[in-house]
């Protein structure tokens, strides 16, 4: 399993920054919102944490589609399969893959778009931690869309309107979290619910990619 | 042509079967085949001819565990007790599994490593004749290099079982004369080999046998 993470990290590395897609995306959506109000600081703090949460699950429902399309069309999922690696397990590393490649960059860059749009600082930190707390349950339902959608290349439009579903209350605890953060710190009860989420997403999207999976080689 | 003998890894393959009785399997409304008998053990080599389309593939994929017939059971056995097909079978088919920007070296490092076996890509490399391009990337080897990466990754797996789909599709002389090579050595190794190919079998001995399939009436 490490085995995959690490081919899936020198893969990205060498195909020379597509992995770096969804980050840029991230700042292009954050600076597209600002423009739309119109910079204004106080609006900003308003909006602001809302925007970055709205570019996080954008940025990563459009890199779901990338998760299990090449491995598919071409034969690695059949020779892993024979390699003896079982489907969750190959769910698995895909996941933590996609948490380094897509979400790990978007991590690093969030506190600085905190900090160009005026946040103050708990809001920056509940932002960070809300998203670190939604981070598994991302990774899981990306490779579960990503699996669902691999056969044919053919993610797109299907690929959002399949996970937006499951993503939604995780924006919405999400966002919670962050309002709740200034006041009761981590113990709120969104990132409680946050984390149950995630662990509800492992249990869920995993074993599903692991099964439309092995529909999709059959 | 003379090859130096095979690392001891691969030496000794079990004694194992593949069976598969009354075995039907359609794709959408037509009919592949019905109630078909076939089994193969050490020693056997068994070639499946018949037109394209007919479903060669189909039947490959079934043997090497991939898919579920629609009627019917498969079962492997390994040693005298049941085991599971991916214990067994090793695939080779239209799609190689590897990456354009990875060397031939990395990328069976690589398998190896997924393996749980030792990484012997040099050895292998060089008896698949790739020994003078394992640092180029795969996407720019020609086809025929590639189908002889694909062979070093069958000869690495180490599996009693192989499955191969056309496997002379895109080799030149030598390549197909290496393939007859891996395969006979193989085969004297107690390994065993279902291979689909729409040319006449290449290879022929007692425990070689051929079926053609040919179209069924839709059920």
């Amino acid at each position: 399993m490490n085995a995959l993470i690490l081919r899936d990290l020198k893969l990205a590395w060498r195909t020379g920054g597509t992995w770096l897609l969804g980050v840029i995306f991230f700042a292009l959506f954050i600076a597209v919102c600002v423009i739309a109000i119109g910079a204004v600081p106080a609006r900003l703090a308003e909006f602001g944490p809302a925007f970055i949460w709205l570019a996080l699950l954008f940025s990563v429902l459009l890199s779901f589609g990338d998760i299990f399309s090449a491995d598919l069309s071409d034969g690695t999922l059949e020779q892993l399969l024979l390699a003896g690696i079982s489907p969750i397990e190959i769910s698995a590393a895909k996941a933590a893959s996609f948490a380094v490649l897509t979400l790990g960059p978007v991590f690093i860059l969030l506190p600085v778009i905190g900090i160009m749009l005026g946040l103050p600082l708990t809001v920056i930190s509940g932002l960070a931690l809300s998203a670190l707390f939604a981070a598994p349950a991302f990774s899981a339902y990306g490779v579960m869309a990503g699996a669902l959608m691999a056969q044919g290349g053919k993610g797109g439009f299907l690929i959002i309107l399949i996970s937006a579903p499951f993503l939604i209350p995780v924006l919405i605890f999400g966002l919670a979290a962050v309002d709740s953060y200034g006041r009761f710190g981590i113990g709120a009860y969104e990132f409680r619910a946050l984390a149950g989420l995630s662990l509800i997403a492992l249990a869920v999207g995993l074993p599903a990619a692991a099964a439309a999976m092995r529909a999709n080689i059959e | 042509m003379d090859l130096p003998p095979l690392n001891p890894q691969y030496q000794n393959l079990p004694r194992h079967s593949a069976e598969m009785s009354g075995v039907s399997l359609s794709r959408g409304a037509s009919l592949l085949f019905a109630q078909l008998d076939l089994d193969i053990q050490s020693g056997d080599l068994l070639w499946v001819g018949g037109d394209n389309g007919i479903g060669k593939s189909s039947l490959l994929r079934l043997f090497a565990g991939f898919s579920r017939p629609d009627a019917g059971t498969i079962t492997w056995h390994q040693d005298g007790a049941r085991c599971p097909p991916f214990a067994l079978t090793a695939y080779q088919g239209h799609m190689d599994a590897f990456k354009p920007r990875l060397t031939p070296r990395e990328a069976l490092g690589f398998w190896a490593e997924i393996m749980d076996l030792t990484d012997t890509s040099e050895d292998l490399l060089t008896r698949v004749g790739l020994a003078s391009r394992q640092h180029v990337p795969c996407g720019q080897l020609s086809a025929g290099q590639r189908r002889r990466l694909s062979l070093a990754r069958l000869l690495l797996s180490g599996k009693a079982l192989w499955i191969l789909d056309e496997p002379t599709a895109a080799m030149d002389e030598a390549g197909t004369a290496l393939i007859v090579q891996l395969i006979k050595a193989h085969i004297a190794r107690g390994g065993s080999a279902v291979i689909a190919s729409h040319n006449a079998p290449q290879i022929t001995g007692e425990r070689t046998r051929q079926i053609i399939l040919s179209a069924q009436a839709a059920a």
